[in-house]
């Protein structure tokens, strides 16, 4: 199973659109740098409770943090830090950076 | 290391405004040169890379697609280029600078989960 | 487990680099091994001894370079890109007959070979891209 990492709001490029193109039923899909903005409610969020349901997604703390967002995350968003993160490409077998 | 791995290189940007289609296209070559399995995969903005008739001289860069015939000459056969991505684009194989598998996103994904070593460009 | 992290943005320009460092340091904390550190595409300016940010800010180049050392980490900057984007070694300078060099101590310039190597060495090969 792979880890998915977005790294892009979803106003800036396509990759998060992209990643749940592919991103298959089971992997895992953390968001980090400008990437956890999707964490967040916005209108026309792609992380619906479908997604959310199908995939395990997880936000960076420290990201978060920095952009004034700890407060908005949307339930069912796991939060990692570093060592986290970390821990989770330890758990799935590979890593697809989309950025 | 006695496992046998094997490289997929995913490509999603357009040539020419950044440097990530040559850059890519050196990496692909210096693996099959290596004798390493390998897979391509263009998608998103990506499969511009493949477009016929590119000519950047007006803006000072070499013809990036050029290198790509000479991935066939190196035996990297298993180029794909993601449905959707071309759909969007109203693109065809027919616009493409050579022979490439089309393959659904569904697929794409199976390519990833085939590789173990995800090379993202 | 071995790690190798191929670093794609230039420090300062994204958070690329930054976040690459973060995870590089949080694997050695849970005891991994940092196979190498692939610099190439813009990410090769981490490597550069000239980087000169307030003393109030972050010196990322200065940090990597302390990490590496602390470490004993192999990192490598794509010899391609670095020439190509003006981060150059001693041997370089000389070669091209340029007015100096940057390489910072603990990197070192080598081909894509490094990155294949990096790939088939390495439990987790991970992409930190701009």
């Amino acid at each position: 199973m792979i880890l998915h990492t977005v790294n892009k709001s979803s106003f800036h490029n396509n990759s998060l659109d992209a990643c749940l193109r592919v991103a298959q039923a089971g992997c895992g899909i953390v968001l980090i740098e400008d990437g956890v903005y999707a964490a967040t409610d916005l209108q026309n969020n792609r992380l619906t409770e479908q997604i959310l349901s199908a995939h395990t997604v997880y936000a960076l703390v420290p990201d978060l943090k920095a952009r004034g967002l700890l407060a908005r995350v949307l339930p069912g968003i796991e939060l990692v830090d570093y060592q986290g993160f970390v821990a989770l490409t330890e758990s799935f077998d590979s890593v697809q950076s989309w950025y | 290391m006695s496992e046998t791995k094997s490289f997929l290189i995913v490509n999603r940007k357009a040539p020419y405004a950044s440097a990530f289609a040559k850059e890519a296209l050196d990496v692909a070559l210096i693996a099959a040169a290596f004798g390493q399995q390998l897979s391509i995969l263009f998608m998103d903005d990506g499969v511009y890379q493949l477009l016929k008739q590119q000519d950047p001289s007006g803006i000072n860069q070499k013809n990036s697609s050029q290198t790509l015939p000479m991935l066939d000459m190196y035996d990297i056969k298993d180029i794909y280029v993601e449905a959707a991505s071309l759909q969007a684009r109203n693109l065809h194989t027919e616009d493409l600078l050579i022979p490439v598998q089309v393959i659904d996103s569904q697929a794409a994904a199976g390519l990833m989960d085939r590789h173990n070593i995800l090379l993202n460009f | 487990m071995k790690y190798s992290l191929a670093i794609y943005g230039a420090p300062y320009a994204s958070q690329a680099a930054d976040t690459a460092f973060s995870f590089a340091e949080a694997a050695i904390a849970r005891d991994h091994e940092i196979y190498r550190l692939f610099f190439y595409l813009d990410g090769v300016h981490n490597a550069s001894s000239l980087a000169t940010p307030p003393q109030d800010e972050s010196n990322l180049p200065a940090r990597w370079r302390e990490l590496v050392e602390a470490h004993n980490i192999d990192a490598v900057v794509c010899i391609a890109a670095g020439l190509r984007r003006g981060v150059l070694d001693e041997v370089e300078q000389q070669r091209y007959e340029k007015t100096g060099s940057n390489l910072n101590d603990g990197f070192t310039l080598s081909g894509l070979g490094q990155l294949i190597d990096a790939g088939t060495h390495s439990d987790r090969l991970i992409t930190f891209g701009a």
